[in-house]
């Protein structure tokens, strides 16, 4: 986003003035902080451009994008989670759990379900041992005698493979 | 052990309350009705599913149709019966079917009610088989649309508190199970 049009947007939200990281010839300002005072119609803007500050707004706000992309990812995948069991935590067949929307949306999720599955595989135990060899293409259960084994067998790949601490 | 069920599983029944029923084991996701209606078994799944901890009898085609679950009760020396009343000397199993598919089975005890696993969750004793149907607005187990009796076997009773010997026994006994279910192949496993 180019100065002028921050200094737009900022004049459109009613703030007083913008702090920005960046300089005017690299356009690299996206980090500002709005100083709220609708009163207020002249926005001065202070660039830092000093390199280490830079680089580390420019971390920062990759970690922050990628928190925040993590946490919409573990609270759709919650969502999900409670909405399966809702409906499905029941049945006395488990082809037919499988059927179910919310399983599948999981499954759609990909690589980056891996890790929160086995999270709460630990947390709560249920039937998520082929989402798992699906996701992974591995199998570390495929001789458990049951249930609980199976589950150990899980978690202490995914503690090896490091998805779980 | 819980008097009820969760109000989130009660719910799912509506005419479990009404009904009335007693649950009779903690929740358990080794097994689920058909091995606890077949045999008691309280150690495997039986479906016909290649997953850690499923079983299917081998004589029965390796399918979810309706009509292999009712084979397997065959196998088990079970045959058409048309009414769920108690005979004397005589057991029977009720089978809920909801849009063609197999959804759960009940089995009667010897004093006309009804013991069922609800899936992975508890046991119940309830009074009637029309306790778990419902209308099919509901995410439930449908309808009964097969009964089937058999004569009355001796059932051992499942050990619900094992003492510290009997765990320490199982434990012991556990790896000679193991080798006894592969050389039989009744562990699935792809």
């Amino acid at each position: 986003m180019k100065p002028s049009q921050i200094l737009q947007a900022a004049a459109q939200a009613g703030v007083a003035g913008v702090l920005a990281v960046g300089n005017t010839a690299s356009h690299a300002c996206p980090y500002y902080a709005q100083l709220p005072n609708e009163a207020s119609r002249s926005l001065p803007m202070i660039f830092i451009t000093e390199p280490a500050v830079l680089a580390a707004a420019e971390y920062q706000t990759v970690a922050s994008e990628k928190t925040r992309a993590s946490d919409a990812l573990t609270e759709n995948f919650n969502s999900l989670v409670n909405q399966w069991r809702l409906e499905t935590k029941h049945f006395s067949v488990i082809a037919r759990r499988y059927e179910n929307p919310a399983y599948k949306a999981i499954l759609d999720m990909q690589a980056p379900a891996i890790p929160l599955i086995l999270q709460e595989l630990r947390r709560d135990p249920d039937r998520w041992f082929a989402a798992l060899e699906k996701l992974t293409g591995e199998n570390p259960a495929k001789d458990a005698i049951n249930f609980y084994e199976a589950v150990d067998r899980w978690i202490a790949w995914g503690t090896a493979h490091e998805y779980i601490a | 052990m819980k008097d009820r069920l969760g109000h989130d599983v009660e719910s799912l029944y509506p005419q479990l309350n009404a009904a009335g029923y007693s649950v009779t084991s903690n929740k358990d996701k080794k097994y689920n009705c058909v091995a606890w209606a077949a045999e008691r078994d309280q150690e495997r799944w039986w479906e016909p599913l290649s997953e850690p901890g499923c079983y299917w009898p081998k004589q029965v085609p390796f399918d979810h149709s309706f009509e292999n679950y009712v084979k397997v009760f065959e196998a088990l020396g079970y045959s058409p019966c048309d009414n769920p009343s108690l005979e004397a000397g005589f057991e029977k199993i009720a089978l809920y079917n909801s849009c063609g598919w197999f959804m759960h089975v009940s089995h009667q005890l010897e004093d006309g009610r009804w013991t069922s696993k609800l899936g992975p969750q508890e046991d119940i004793k309830h009074t009637t088989i029309g306790a778990l149907e419902s209308n099919g607005i509901l995410p439930a187990y449908g309808m009964v649309t097969r009964i089937m009796k058999r004569k009355r076997q001796i059932w051992e009773q499942p050990n619900r508190n094992p003492t510290l010997l009997s765990r320490l026994l199982n434990f012991l006994r556990a790896p000679l199970k193991r080798l006894s279910l592969l050389r039989s192949g009744n562990v699935m496993s792809k």
